[in-house]
């Protein structure tokens, strides 16, 4: 098989992945290279996210002056709106295209939609172009969860509604003109097929080995005799709304003896959330919110965990954490949504399905009262395997080489 | 070795001196009960913070405590654990010396002046726990530091399998509660406590920076608690109610009844007044006693009075506070000090009142007023009644529990009524005599002595 030259287009960078999206696509790009074909990253994102390293030519860094601009005009710089700074800009505009022609790539990965605008226009301005393969990679159904998220942070209706109509259409047309199109669930799928109904693949979120533990000790000390459940979610709203529904808003629930500990950027998010200053005393007593840890650390608190939750309650595509939380053997609280794509896990006796608040926090108080341990047999410890991305991702080489060679 | 039931008197050795009241009395009264009796199945400890353990105490030793409760003189633990020159005790020494120094301070000011005093210092604390929060927090998210361990590693082994420990006191201010919880579980010993309200989670617009802290505490207590006592219906109902909300196990919750008896002088010679009460004449002002803050509802009393001057000027009587300065009242205060129609000629207001000098005040009013917004129990309403006066109360909560058909209840947000039932009682000599023969004749003040033997009974069914 040929080395097939691909440019993958994302609005954020990848050296360094943190949030879910950038994991996603670091494993595809690593999958990709790893078959023996050319990855380019193209990347727009504005000046204070951090590159994660060295920039490059393919580094789009929306400026100060422009990002302050867009807002002011009601621009949503990073989403919905982030072609309009190819598109208002002959200079930059000009640069992605006599990027893309020097490249001479075979296959253009958009990741996520939101740069389908610019891309569509550099494809009907040339003819070189525009029969290049097309493929849509998406991590949910975007329109609808921009909707979700606008509406959590009190966004007035009408807007939301405008906002909305504008990221539907957009997504709609990125999917009519693709060649393939690849979802993380069943349920998007079936979603994207209502819309055009040919080449859509489900290549379902995974997770890479765990980082080697670091600083073990400390952290067992820390929780010595603490029985502690341990959640981890980005800065992004659903989750702190799914953790303070299911899992919060207090603590009175747990015992003395148990906690509930928080890594990742929702620990921050939580703080601001409409009933964290009611609660405060009970939150701050039990649920300890530790911000963003470094790999080693968090492994170290997966080990040290005597259940995982995962108490996604808003949007759609599926939870990096879920896949994450698997490979740990650890038992896991969830609900029903944080197991969307990963329906064929859910006979597992570790995993306890709980949909109504309640329930969740009942069962997370029982477990962390058990003494019992859940042993899983050899069939189940291999299917849990199924969860690492070399085995989620492992028809997408075959997929964009298939595309290539047509 | 049979089992041991200890009562904890902890509180107690840290109010010596000073006036036995609210959860003091309660372990006051209980220990007293133990020790006049002669209970020997009893056992008595407190925990000791700068040693972090439970410590044995003994009768003598504490018999020497709480006779020194209500007295000014501090009588020292006198044991070698409590004289350490740690530096958490220095720390304590120079926290308590801050502390009665900013009291004399406050009591020696004039009263339209100590208001705005305390409100400063208060702000200034607040301003110092938002400082140790940020810091804290700005702690725990950046620092990998961040990991320590937990202090409190050693296991105490002081209560063995069975023993009951009882703790009555101001159990969230001292004691490592969710190391006591570890020892419980693993000992399995028994615990019983008292849950005297839960103010800060069913009204905390009433309450000061430290509600968060107190509610955290009370969740912890109930985990730790075999038994849990509450101090009315009215409060074992908000408990019961709480644990069902907040997901937490089932409780054995009981009643514990405190005594409204009061001691009273025999001494019948003249009292001296002080200054700004020299001109009260028997019969002739309105009294309301308690620690002046938001839940109080001094505000109400301040409105009711602006109407009845208006009103009824001629027949209108001043009304005395009498308790602490506490919290979120500087703008009324200043208010009322601004409306010199009423202030200071019929709206009064008395810090640091003595005990004898209470009593006369009770003695001597027309009757009293507590309109209070929630109360865990409400013993102004029955002091008022021990001294034959009655109450004009606020409906709220426990109240009506206390007072039962000897006092007048009125939904504490409805000033009309207020105004309506205040302006009657000033006035109406007859009506106000009626209600007065009945308290003489058939209130009956709950002792006590019967509260602590009904304590201690009960205790034996934990067994």
């Amino acid at each position: 098989m040929r080395e097939i030259k691909i440019i993958h287009f994302a609005t954020y960078p990848v050296r360094q992945p943190l949030h879910g999206g950038q994991l996603r696509v670091a494993a595809i790009q690593k999958m990709l290279t790893n078959s023996g074909h050319e990855i380019i990253h193209m990347a727009t994102y504005p000046y204070f996210i951090d590159s994660g390293g060295t920039s490059n030519e393919w580094d789009f860094i929306i400026p100060p002056d422009y990002f302050e601009w867009a807002q002011k005009h009601d621009l949503r710089p990073t989403d919905v709106d982030c072609s309009e700074f190819f598109l208002k800009s002959k200079v930059i505009y000009d640069k992605l295209v006599s990027q893309i022609q020097r490249t001479k790539p075979d296959v253009l990965v958009i990741e996520q939609a939101w740069l389908w605008p610019v891309i569509k226009k550099i494809r009907d301005e040339n003819s070189n172009l525009r029969n290049l393969p097309l493929v849509c990679s998406s991590h949910n159904i975007e329109s609808q969860l921009l909707k979700m998220v606008l509406e959590i942070d009190g966004v007035a209706h009408n807007k939301i509604e405008t906002i909305y109509f504008r990221a539907f259409h957009l997504e709609r047309d990125l999917i009519l003109h693709s060649d393939v199109i690849i979802a993380v669930t069943e349920e998007d799928a079936n979603l994207f097929k209502q819309i055009k109904n040919q080449q859509v693949y489900i290549c379902p979120n995974g997770i890479a080995q765990s980082a080697p533990i670091k600083d073990f000790a400390t952290w067992k000390s820390r929780y010595n005799n603490i029985n502690f459940a341990f959640f981890i979610g980005s800065f992004y709203p659903p989750n702190s709304e799914g953790f303070m529904t299911m899992v919060g808003p207090h603590s009175a629930y747990l015992a003395p003896d148990m906690k509930v500990v928080v890594g990742g950027g929702v620990s921050n998010l939580i703080t601001y959330h409409k009933d964290y200053l009611r609660y405060k005393g009970l939150i701050d007593r039990s649920f300890d919110l530790l911000g963003i840890l470094e790999a080693g650390h968090l492994s170290s608190l997966l080990t040290l965990a005597k259940a995982i939750l995962l108490p996604i309650t808003h949007g759609g595509g599926s939870n990096l954490k879920t896949a994450e939380a698997i490979l740990t053997e650890k038992p896991i609280v969830a609900t029903s949504k944080a197991f969307r794509g990963y329906e064929k896990y859910l006979a597992l006796p570790q995993i306890f399905i709980e949909d109504d608040p309640y329930c969740f926090k009942m069962k997370v108080q029982e477990l962390l009262d058990s003494k019992k341990t859940i042993t899983l047999s050899q069939e189940e410890r291999a299917l849990i395997q199924n969860v690492l991305w070399e085995n989620t991702l492992s028809e997408l080489p075959h997929i964009i080489e298939r595309l290539a060679k047509e | 070795m049979a089992s041991q039931k200890y009562l904890d008197v902890s509180t107690c050795f840290r109010f010596q001196g000073k006036s036995p009241v609210g959860i003091v009395r309660t372990e006051y009264m209980v220990a007293k009960y133990i020790l006049d009796n002669e209970l020997g199945d009893f056992q008595f400890c407190k925990f000791d913070t700068d040693q972090n353990r439970f410590l044995n105490v003994s009768r003598q030793e504490l018999e020497r405590v709480l006779s020194s409760i209500g007295t000014q003189e501090t009588i020292n633990a006198s044991t070698s654990e409590s004289c350490g020159t740690s530096l958490l005790s220095i720390k304590k020494k120079i926290k308590s010396r801050l502390k009665s120094t900013a009291k004399q301070i406050y009591h020696r000011m004039p009263p339209e002046v100590a208001p705005h005093f305390k409100q400063i210092a208060l702000d200034g604390i607040d301003f110092i726990h938002g400082l140790k929060d940020y810091r804290q927090r700005k702690k725990q998210y950046f620092s990998s530091r961040k990991i320590t361990s937990d202090k409190y590693d050693a296991d105490w082994h002081f209560f063995q399998k069975d023993d009951i420990y009882i703790n009555l006191g101001l159990m969230w201010d001292f004691l490592p509660v969710k190391k006591l919880y570890n020892e419980k579980k693993k000992i399995e010993f028994k615990v019983v406590s008292v849950i005297y309200d839960l103010i800060p989670f069913i009204v905390p617009e009433y309450c000061n920076g430290m509600h968060h802290q107190f509610l955290s505490s009370i969740v912890d207590l109930i985990w730790l608690s075999n038994d849990i006592y509450c101090i009315s219906d009215h409060t074992l109902n908000d408990v019961s109610q709480f644990i069902k909300e907040m997901g937490m196990p089932s409780r054995k919750l009981n009643r514990i009844y405190l005594g409204t008896d009061i001691v009273k002088s025999e001494n019948n010679e003249e009292i001296q007044l002080p200054d700004q009460f020299k001109d009260l004449k028997s019969g002739n002002f309105i009294l309301f006693v308690s620690t002046i803050e938001a839940r109080k509802n001094h505000e109400l009393v301040y409105q009711v009075w602006r109407q009845l001057y208006r009103t009824k000027k001629e027949h209108l009587l001043p009304v005395i506070f009498v308790g602490m300065m506490g919290w979120t009242v500087g703008d009324l205060f200043t208010k009322i000090q601004l409306d010199t129609r009423l202030f200071p000629e019929y709206i009064k207001w008395g810090h640091g009142v003595s005990d004898t000098t209470l009593e006369w005040l009770y003695k001597n009013c027309r009757f009293t007023v507590f309109p209070s917004h929630y109360e865990g129990w409400g013993l102004p309403v029955a002091e008022s009644l021990s001294h034959g006066k009655i109450c004009i109360s606020s409906n709220a909560a426990s109240l009506p529990e206390v007072g039962t058909e000897y006092a007048e209840y009125i939904n504490p947000i409805d000033i009309k009524e207020w105004v309506n039932v205040v302006g009657e009682y000033m006035t109406n000599d007859d009506l106000l005599k009626k209600r007065e023969e009945k308290i003489r004749c058939e209130y009956v003040p709950f002792l006590w002595k019967d509260g602590c033997e009904k304590f201690i009974e009960s205790i034996k069914d934990i067994e």
